[in-house]
């Protein structure tokens, strides 16, 4: 009789069953511990995770307030294109988020599609520049040009406010987006347009 | 045969430690500090049905420790899972226990007002206008029936007064006179009398029992003879007794000078404006326990809310043994509980469950699968927040101070065990201290007198002072 032949016979099968099981559990519990992440379309609706501002809204905003700003006559029968800097987005909403990523998407969308009408002026680095400068007066670094620091003809601020109302299980989130364009000398709005959202949110039957 | 015996205890190893891989670490410094291991608890999965609560729970505590730089990124997490749409499909077919807990409209009202406390500790008053805004908001949903007054999704005191402190800090007076006003506005409710004349009923009673159990105490603890438990410098707290219609006076130890340069107790001008603006310490005072939940109904089906008594009627505070008059009170939770309408749907659907449970048992065949079938409510709730929330700003000399606090039950008797002291509280030469006080039974029987002056005198703080 061989070495493990009762083994063999009798409990052979059910233990490669056992090992066939407790293989499939571990690649389970392995597949339910991942994490899964897949793109999505940059319009799609966030409303299933909450806010009044999604991406869709963000895009349409920025989008729609650059295409009325480049209308401007002022832009499109300036003798030379208009320099333009940022002040500020003021936040006044009841949404915690970074309201100057608007102020950025609209100079990406304004510099994409005014076709050199306006010049934007990068006051972020303003003090990196004033240093560069001062290396190269200095002799300290190589400088190919002697371009003067631009002022600004323009400056563009914009604001964030939100109603919300509840009563109940109903919830009804309004937001107005609004962006307008200053004359730096005369203080003077030359122009300013708004984007509105309202959303209604019902909380589920067991949310409460 | 080795061959393959070899493989299959690879195999069966592997995955072993494939799942165990999956299972959350215990820390290693527990004995270090244990808000790291209560941390680490936590679940991490936004999914989780606790998600939200076990957050806001760790977040209180950690606010209460002082650990502003723990609290906050948990509270902010669990808010920012309120607003995501969840699936209860299973919470609608058996036990609510297995819905997404996204909290009471008082428990979520709470969560805004904490982390508007900790942006506005941080100086960053435009966020603590949002968190303190969401607040309000969330206290609006109280109100769902016609009939309900709209004041009671109105009431939210606690929020009103740091948003009104918050739109000083961002120089818009109008607004925060308007929040300060509405901060200082009590909402009636019908039963609120008649459960103050009980409080003050047991009131008496518990005083009676009270009395004998100090006397029981300091006849076995204060006994020469018996050397096992007699304790030196213990009080005999029988004998301590005041009320609160008796005018207040400065405590024996207080100090030479007094540090108070500016209080007030009286509601019309502690919500102003300019007296706000005037104080360089806040101190929200949190006593007792929020209301807790029950299941009732004929299979447990139904969730009802339970006043956890406060017997406190007044809580005289002290500044370096002056006397600064009394907290005020700007927030009851059980109030805010009794007067959040019910869900109509939510409750017929689990009156449904409970009928059909009812009926499914009391038939043959099915009757013994019936009772398992789980369709009861959900006791959950946030464990850690207070029955009440009390203010008290004044201006005070800088530098630090111990700060003492007195409570009287309904009744007016001073509750001895609940005076709670707080040394070296620092208020800045510029700017302001604000302190989330929790007072413990027992408080101040911890450490000795003379103990205390030593630490103090070392330099030491107290730990909700530090950042960690």
């Amino acid at each position: 009789m061989p070495r493990y032949g009762l083994a063999r016979t009798t409990f052979a099968r059910p233990a490669r069953l056992a090992g066939g099981l407790l293989m499939v559990l571990a690649c389970l519990a392995a597949a339910g511990c991942a994490g899964r992440t897949a793109r999505m379309d940059l319009d799609s609706e966030d409303d299933a995770v909450g806010g009044a501002l999604g991406s869709k809204d963000f895009r349409s905003a920025c989008f729609e307030m650059a295409q009325s700003m480049v209308q401007l006559p002022q832009i499109q029968r300036a003798a030379k294109p208009p320099t333009i800097a940022f002040v500020e987005m003021e936040n006044r909403s009841d949404e915690l988020f970074d309201a100057d990523s608007l102020l950025y998407k609209m100079r990406t969308e304004l510099i994409k599609n005014s076709a050199g009408k306006m010049t934007f002026l990068d006051r972020d680095i303003i003090d990196k520049i004033r240093q560069e400068r001062l290396d190269k007066d200095r002799g300290r670094v190589t400088t190919s040009s002697d371009k003067p620091v631009f002022g600004a003809d323009y400056f563009l601020a914009g604001r964030v406010e939100s109603i919300r109302r509840t009563r109940g299980r109903v919830e009804t989130k309004y937001m107005r987006i609004s962006v307008r364009l200053t004359d730096a000398h005369s203080s003077a709005i030359v122009w300013e347009n708004d984007y509105e959202i309202k959303k209604l949110a019902l909380a589920g039957v067991y949310d409460r | 045969m080795k061959a393959r015996c070899l493989a299959a205890g690879l195999v069966l190893g592997a995955a072993v430690a494939l799942a165990a891989g999956c299972v959350p670490q215990k820390a290693g410094t527990a004995w270090v500090n244990p808000l790291e291991t209560m941390e680490a608890a936590l679940p991490q999965d936004p999914q989780d049905n606790n998600y939200i609560l076990r957050r806001m729970e760790f977040g209180h505590l950690a606010m209460t420790l002082g650990s502003n730089v723990r609290a906050k990124p948990r509270l902010q997490e669990a808010f920012e899972q309120l607003g995501v749409e969840r699936d209860n499909t299973a919470a609608a077919l058996t036990t609510e226990q297995l819905k997404y807990y996204k909290g009471e409209t008082y428990e979520r009202a709470m969560l805004g007002c904490y982390l508007g406390m900790l942006e506005y500790e941080a100086g960053q008053y435009n966020n603590a206008r949002i968190f303190l805004s969401r607040a309000l908001s969330a206290d609006g949903a109280a109100v769902v029936n016609k009939n309900t007054p709209a004041s009671y999704g109105d009431d939210f005191g606690l929020a009103y007064f740091w948003i009104g402190k918050t739109f000083a800090k961002m120089n818009d007076a109008d607004q925060c006179a308007i929040a300060l006003r509405k901060a200082a506005a009590k909402t009636d409710r019908k039963d609120a009398a008649k459960e103050v004349q009980q409080d003050q009923k047991a009131c008496e009673e518990l005083l009676k029992r009270r009395q004998e159990g100090e006397q029981w105490v300091w006849r076995t603890f204060h006994d020469a003879a018996n050397k096992n438990l007699f304790t030196d410098g213990i009080t005999n707290l029988a004998e301590v007794k005041a009320t609160c219609a008796a005018p207040p006076a400065n405590l024996p130890e207080a100090s030479k000078d007094n540090p108070i340069v500016r209080v007030t107790d009286k509601p019309e001008e502690f919500f102003t404006p300019a007296y706000q603006a005037d104080t360089n310490l806040t101190c929200m005072i949190e006593i007792g326990r929020c209301p807790f939940k029950y299941l009732t109904g004929i299979e447990g089906e139904r969730t009802e809310f339970m006043r956890c008594p406060v017997r406190l009627s007044a809580l005289r505070v002290y500044v370096d043994g002056h006397y600064a008059g009394t907290a005020i009170e700007v927030l009851d939770l059980w109030h805010q509980a009794a007067t959040q309408d019910r869900i109509a749907e939510k409750d017929a659907a689990q009156a449904a469950k409970g009928i059909a449970k009812y009926i499914l048992r009391n038939m043959p065949y099915v009757g013994n699968a019936a009772g398992y079938w789980n369709v009861s409510g959900d006791v959950r709730h946030w464990t850690s927040l207070p029955g009440r929330a009390y203010l008290f700003a004044a201006k005070l000399t800088p530098g630090p101070h111990t700060i003492r606090l007195e409570m009287y039950d309904t009744a007016g008797n001073l509750l001895p065990r609940l005076t709670n002291t707080y040394y070296g509280m620092p208020v800045p030469a510029a700017g302001e201290a604000c302190y989330v006080l929790k007072p413990w039974v027992e408080g101040d029987n911890r450490v000795p007198e003379e103990t205390i002056k030593k630490a103090l005198t070392a330099g030491t703080r107290p730990g909700y002072m530090w950042n960690y």
